[in-house]
């Protein structure tokens, strides 16, 4: 469990984080989502007690994290790739840590196994690639067996069978009953692996609710509709729809006329109908649009009307 | 404690382990965990090896250039067949004083320190942890290295000149001061450390209180002049030297200085590693 109370970190006239509240829960995956310098890290920072806040506070399975007497019991986290001295042998590295709360080195073997390093676990981590500097870094962050997993995008540099162990781990991890963060400047990342979703952006809260709520945030953005008829039904929808988009000879999507509305007109009409389908956005479509004012830099062509609307009625 | 998930029942095969018991973390354990860091790094262990070789060949050397035709420690014409023989100590010094600053700067710029400080988030025990293991490794290797030199260097003496042995008055206390003189070095590079965070800054600091500050009260004179005394590297020159000149400070005194200003750095380590955001 993590709570975060009015969180608000200054670096001189740079505000990173503004006064930021929210709850993660044990149980379910919560994704962290937010654009690069969204205050993501930072928080995460606070949190661990790395940085300290300039007004409110992070309390970690009821209090404050430095005030637990077993820490790594408390919260395992990776914060980033590195955080580890690439001179030093992985398992070395791992023994160090389990030594300051008197972990066993059956442990450290243990993780190291579960992360998949034990053959490389005596060589120094300088040589580990991206991909396996993070695989330590999350066998730090399991070392203690912790309450809390937090990890802040820990899928970086990880190639797909590296990503799709990590979803796998932190559904089990979730699913075992611990509290689990993941931080992730990529909707697509966690669309799949997250139930809840915390959005920041500029430091501050955007949206906290799980995946469903999030999608019901939005209107139906079309309704794609199937008919043998199709010519007829868009001639009597032309009027209210503010865009018909012709998918096929009998398919089309509209834009402006909800499903209830086609459906009362097409039985009006004794037109028969074969699907009519309402398509809302997709989690990436609504992350893009809820943090398209908290982006710093945007390209040059915006991408985010032409995404969703009519094309891509998931 | 917290007992939020202690009811939970782990699934087989599942990374909640029955072979974690996470205990309290005690300075001990962080002592461990700091010296399995210092021992685990090649260049921590080569960087004290040498050491110790450079302390031998020194004192050797110093002693065989010595023998016979004495020169003086201090280019005054004393002859100082003990002081000769532990001369590698003010070699030392430097490499040491280096190796504590690193033992903390490396951990700023890999990033390690923020694993440091997440499995310590009290964070002062890792200083004092940081202060023990470098100080006990340097002690260490000074005193082995010392004791080869000193006696090899006598033995090259014996057959010409007066040699020093262990029993002679103040002998044994320079000895000893020749050990702990680099290790105070050390303990102050590891204060530098957590003060500068940077490697560069830290060592850079740390050479100029040791050679540069007192060519430069020298030639400043006056006040400045009569303070040089209380630099750490004058300091532990009276504290090592055997043979004495008159207005020397007492080899007690000089290890107060030193004690002084490794009080002083490490109180504002300790302040800085504090408050500071890592």
């Amino acid at each position: 469990m993590i709570d975060v109370t009015n969180l608000t970190k200054h670096y001189g006239r740079h505000i990173a984080v503004d006064d930021l509240s929210f709850t993660v829960r044990p149980g379910v995956v919560t994704a962290f989502l937010g654009p690069n310098g969204a205050g993501k890290t930072t928080t995460m920072r606070m949190i661990l007690g790395l940085d300290r806040p300039t007004a409110g506070r992070a309390l970690v399975n009821g209090r404050p994290f430095e005030q637990h007497r077993a820490p790594l019991r408390e919260i395992g986290a990776l914060i980033d790739a590195k955080g580890t001295h690439p001179g030093r042998p992985a398992r070395d590295h791992l023994s160090a840590l389990a030594a300051t709360t008197g972990i066993s080195k059956r442990r450290v073997g243990k993780v190291l196994d579960l992360v998949g390093l034990s053959e490389v676990a005596d060589r120094r981590s300088g040589g580990f690639s991206l991909g396996m500097g993070q695989r330590l870094g999350i066998a730090s962050a399991l070392l203690g067996d912790p309450h809390t997993v937090m990890l802040d995008e820990p899928v970086n540099g990880l190639d797909p069978e590296g990503v799709l162990w990590i979803r796998n781990l932190l559904k089990s991890l979730a699913a075992e009953g611990r509290t689990v963060l993941v931080s992730s400047h990529l909707m697509s990342e966690m669309a799949l692996t997250a139930e809840h979703f915390i959005i920041v952006g500029r430091g501050r809260l955007i949206a906290d609710m799980s995946g469903s709520e999030l999608t019901a945030m939005t209107e139906p953005t079309s309704v794609r509709v199937r008919s043998p008829h199709a010519r007829q039904l868009r001639d009597l929808l032309a009027g209210d729809a503010t865009d018909i988009a012709i998918r096929g000879h009998d398919l089309f999507d509209v834009v402006g006329v909800d499903a209830d509305e086609i459906g009362a007109r097409a039985r009006s009409a004794n037109l028969q109908l074969q699907e009519l389908t309402p398509a809302r956005a997709s989690l990436e479509d609504i992350f893009i649009d809820l943090t398209k004012d908290a982006v710093d830099y945007h390209g040059a062509t915006d991408s985010t009307n032409s995404t969703h609307k009519l094309e891509n009625p998931r | 404690m917290s007992t939020t998930n202690t009811t939970l029942v782990p699934p087989a095969g599942s990374p909640r382990a029955d072979d974690v018991s996470a205990q309290n973390v005690t300075l001990p354990r962080v002592i461990r965990s700091e010296w399995i860091k210092l021992r685990s790094l090649r260049s921590m262990i080569v960087t004290l090896a040498l050491t110790a070789a450079a302390v031998i060949a020194t004192g050797v050397l110093v002693s065989m250039l010595s023998n016979g035709a004495p020169i003086a420690a201090d280019g005054e014409g004393i002859y100082d067949p003990a002081g000769n023989s532990l001369f590698g100590a003010t070699l030392a010094q430097v490499v040491l004083g280096v190796m504590g600053a690193l033992v903390v700067t490396s951990e700023y710029s890999t990033g390690l320190i923020r694993t440091t400080l997440t499995a310590v988030p009290r964070r002062l025990p890792v200083l004092w942890a940081k202060v023990v293991v470098v100080a006990a490794a340097a002690f260490a290797t000074m005193v082995a290295s010392l004791s080869v030199a000193f006696f090899v260097g006598q033995a090259v003496y014996s057959g010409g000149g007066p040699s020093a042995s262990l029993s002679d008055p103040g002998v044994l206390r320079a000895v000893l001061a020749a050990a702990l003189f680099p290790t105070a070095i050390a303990v102050m590079g590891v204060a530098f450390g957590a003060l500068m965070r940077h490697t560069a800054t830290a060592i850079g600091i740390l050479v100029a209180i040791l050679f540069v500050l007192p060519t430069l009260f020298e030639t400043l004179g006056g006040v400045w002049g009569d303070a040089v005394e209380y630099l750490p590297s004058e300091a532990g020159q009276a504290m090592i030297a055997v043979v004495r000149e008159s207005g020397d400070m007492s080899p007690s005194v000089a290890l107060l200085v030193l004690i002084g200003w490794i009080g002083v750095l490490l109180a504002a380590g300790t302040i800085a590693l504090k408050r500071r955001d890592a």
